[in-house]
């Protein structure tokens, strides 16, 4: 494997309660090259204060504290705050769940993305613009012109995550955070934006972190699968081997699924082992 | 079992256990803002007191001793006497019965007149919303102590017309209130589910949408009783609220004001209660919304 | 022969007027035997969870008939007729008042329907669906959400109603907390033979949880069939079969025939 992108080493995300600290993420590691990694776990598990740990983006009074946590060399926990806004974006790029509380509801969403281009890039109107329609196309939107003048709430869900990826991916990040970009959508859209999302990964050679609940959906998208529960990464395993899984929750977690033929009398229900956190 | 514990257990068992927790729970929110705790303090001193007023080794606040009229604050009168010799203290403390009686008067007559407007109107909607908010709108549109003023000088001065004139004009913001929540509520599931089982509209109100109207009306409540308490004191200044021999504090600002530049004490000691339980019952409110927020999670 | 529990005859529900017009519902028509356990499939906006709101008497207005138990149900009800049927919502936080306890929750819908037997019955529903007694005063915000749903069940049943209709009940949870409700919903329907109407955009669940299914598109039923035909993939609308490769994971090479129809 090529030098790795992103290293992530004894990853701890902290919140302080009433009754003494909680550690939310505890000690993850793992780094990420030239691939698509799926990050998996149930509500809780901490899958998404990891993805946030890598932005910096993980909300006070939480803290973030690693061996390790560094871009392309580049130690972030280092990073000044001043300096993570030019890495967010330029570098590393997330996109969230539900698109309308990401993009700003008064304004175009063409305009939205000429001004991601230009944060980033020294350019003029004209040419942000025409970046614009290009992103847009890129993302298969088959009238970028007429979408460019549209206002986020006149997007469909389907088409507001796709808006999304082409403002995210303006500034030719190398390395995207997917943080369930598509558990808001119906399953047939949800198909053409991880399209969108694989295609663009090929052709410009980023890495992406798909954080989602899905184990089905994530092991038939990511090349490799990494398993949360309770704050740790339980396994990591090749996509394709997902069946030799051997830890006991990633088993029972694709046991208790319905699929389709099922004549199963009762659904297997996961019995949580208090070892599995431990 | 210690009576925390039993407060903040997470398996309650009965009733009054889980409420008294959700109430215990709330107060250890609230007890963490110091300048809310200084409000409650100030608002139970006002009660307190207002309540033991008659068992409190006090003068008469209407007894006269004209011998010792407009004495400073001192030994015998620790805030001084007014005009007419009455000890300042006295009427301090008797007039927050009259300045509490007001406040609580006011606030009965608004608190359920506003919510029960607000909730039917957001809930029924329609044509009925309309007319409501409209009516709404009217007295919304009229200055407070203009209105005020008008109705006493109608009917004839005294606390009971005070307090309908007061009332009268700040019943809207309730219903305004209880409306904007209403709106966010009545399409909730557990609303759906209620019409589901056959519940009326009124149990529906009263059961679902009114427990979650009152917090926000408990704060307004809280932080507008300053403005019911100003506007009382207005109208005992302008002569029309409580009348002589009464000992609000309006009142008496109006009859110091002769004396302020040579007996400064007899204006400005009902003026620092009026301001002090002011800004208590602001404080107070500022922290109550802090806690009750249904916005908080 | 007995009537259908359910019986649609051509239903149609628009929302606005004039140009705004918005035909959510258009000829359905439908007959769910007793006991039988029917599915709705079809994704947002295909008109579904309408037709579950026309049959839970939910909708003011509306074109066709609807006949539950083999009378005429329209949005008007008697409390008996309410009684019927229950519903199960698809988001366990939205669907509990956040200022009532279980208790009180529980002990609503026997208040409304003048009950008897109050805290025998609740405590009954909550044991049946896997609760403790000390869940019984607890708020919704100190149970998880499977818990929370389990509560929604316990609402549900605890009027005993015949009809049981299920808007997405699990579609909100984690995989593993799904697998405990919809055990919990076959076991109920196994023990009280309910007639359950079943709204889901997951093929998979609705297939195990029913007999019959119907898939939804723009308002319309576009076809129906057995539960098992539709797992083995026999539906034959393109949609249909568009829906079935698509619950059927990622797969790079189904994407042209989507592109193609999107």
């Amino acid at each position: 494997m090529s030098d790795p992108i992103l290293e992530v080493e004894n990853l701890r995300v902290t919140f302080p309660t009433h009754r003494g600290d909680v550690d939310v993420v505890r000690g993850v590691s793992f780094s990420l090259g030239r691939e698509r990694l799926g990050i998996v776990g149930e509500s809780g598990s901490g899958k998404s204060l990891t993805g946030r740990s890598i932005m910096r983006l993980v909300p006070p009074p939480g803290r973030v504290s690693a061996t390790r946590l560094a871009l392309l060399g580049h130690d972030l926990l280092k990073t000044s705050a001043k300096e993570m806004t030019r890495i967010r974006g330029k570098r590393i790029a997330m996109i969230l769940q539900d698109p309308k509380f990401s993009l700003n509801p008064v304004m175009k969403v063409g305009h939205q993305i000429e001004e991601s281009y230009r944060l980033h890039a020294d350019a003029d109107r004209g040419q942000a613009r025409g970046k614009a329609i290009e992103a847009l196309s890129a993302v298969r939107i088959r009238d970028p012109e007429a979408v460019y003048h549209l206002y986020p709430h006149q997007l469909s869900g389907g088409m507001g995550q796709r808006v999304m990826i082409a403002m995210m991916l303006m500034p030719e990040p190398q390395v995207l955070i997917a943080d369930e970009p598509t558990s808001a959508l119906d399953v047939t859209v949800q198909l053409q934006v991880l399209a969108i999302l694989d295609d663009l990964v090929r052709e410009r050679g980023m890495s992406l972190i798909l954080i989602s609940h899905d184990l089905g959906m994530v092991s038939a998208f990511c090349d490799r699968v990494m398993i949360m529960y309770a704050g740790k990464a339980v396994e990591t395993i090749n996509a394709r081997d997902l069946d030799k899984v051997e830890h006991p929750y990633a088993r029972g977690l694709i046991a208790s699924a319905p699929r389709l033929g099922d004549d199963r009398p009762e659904l297997p229900v996961l019995q949580r082992d208090a070892n599995w956190a431990k | 079992m210690s009576a925390p514990d039993w407060l903040l257990t997470e398996a309650p068992a009965s009733r009054r256990q889980a409420s008294l927790g959700r109430w215990y729970r709330n107060w250890l929110v609230f007890r963490r803002n110091p300048l809310a705790m200084i409000g409650l303090a100030i608002v139970a001193l006002l009660i307190v007191t207002a309540v033991l007023a008659p068992v409190l080794p006090l003068q008469s606040p209407t007894a006269q001793a004209l011998s010792q009229r407009l004495a400073p604050p001192g030994a015998q009168h620790w805030l001084g006497t007014d005009e007419l010799g009455r000890d300042i203290l006295a009427r301090i403390i008797f007039g927050a019965r009259i300045t509490l009686g007001i406040v609580l008067m006011v606030v009965a007559i608004v608190v359920p007149l506003g919510l029960l407007i607000g909730t039917i109107s957001g809930y029924i909607g329609g044509a009925l919303d309309v007319v409501l908010m409209r009516i709404t709108d009217i007295f919304l549109a009229f200055p407070r102590l203009i209105l005020a003023l008008a109705f006493v000088a109608a009917i004839k001065p005294g606390l009971e017309s005070a307090i309908i004139a007061i009332a009268l004009t700040s019943w809207p913001p309730y219903a305004r209130i209880a409306r904007a929540e209403t709106l966010t509520v009545r399409n909730a599931d557990y609303v759906k589910v209620a019409k589901l089982q056959g519940a009326s509209w009124l149990r529906i109100i009263w059961h679902y949408i009114v427990p979650l109207c009152s917090t926000s009306v408990v704060v307004r409540m809280t932080l507008d009783m300053a403005g019911i308490i100003l506007t009382a004191a207005g109208l005992g200044f302008l002569g029309l609220g409580a009348q002589p021999p009464t000992p609000e504090w309006g009142a008496m600002i109006s009859t110091g004001r002769d004396f302020l530049l040579d007996q400064w004490w007899v204006a400005t000691i009902p003026g620092i209660a009026i301001f002090a339980v002011s800004l208590g019952f602001n404080l107070l409110g500022d922290g109550l919304r802090d806690v009750l927020d249904p916005k908080r999670t | 022969m007995t009537p259908p529990m359910i019986q649609l005859d051509d239903l149609g529900v628009s929302f606005g007027k004039g140009t705004r017009r918005f035909d959510a519902v258009r000829n359905v028509t439908l007959d769910i035997a007793e006991g039988e356990a029917f599915g709705l499939v079809g994704e947002s906006g295909s008109g579904k969870s309408t037709v579950l709101n026309a049959i839970a008497g939910l909708i003011g207005s509306y074109s066709g008939a609807i006949r539950i138990d083999g009378a005429p149900a329209g949005p008007q009800r008697t409390g008996a007729q309410r009684r019927l049927l229950q519903m199960v919502l698809q988001d366990p936080y939205g669907s509990l008042h956040p200022r009532h306890t279980i208790d009180k929750i529980l002990s609503e819908p026997l208040l409304i329907q003048r009950l008897d037997g109050i805290e025998r019955r609740v405590e009954h529903a909550l044991a049946d669906v896997g609760l403790k007694p000390e869940h019984r005063f607890r708020f919704p915000h100190q149970l998880s959400g499977g818990q929370r749903q389990r509560v929604a069940i316990a609402r549900a049943i605890i009027l005993e109603p015949r009809i049981l209709l299920l808007d997405e009940p699990t579609s909100a949870l984690d995989v593993s907390v799904q697998a405990e409700v919809l055990n919990l919903l076959r076991r109920l329907r196994r023990e009280r033979r309910f007639t359950t109407v079943m709204v889901s955009h997951n093929l998979a669940v609705v297939a195990y949880m029913c007999d019959r299914v119907a898939v939804m598109s723009r308002g319309r039923i576009l076809e129906t069939g057995s539960s098992a035909e539709l797992a083995k993939g026999g539906f034959s609308h393109p949609y249909s079969r568009q829906l079935w490769n698509a619950s059927s994971g990622y797969n790079r090479d189904l994407l042209k025939e989507l592109w193609d129809d999107a």
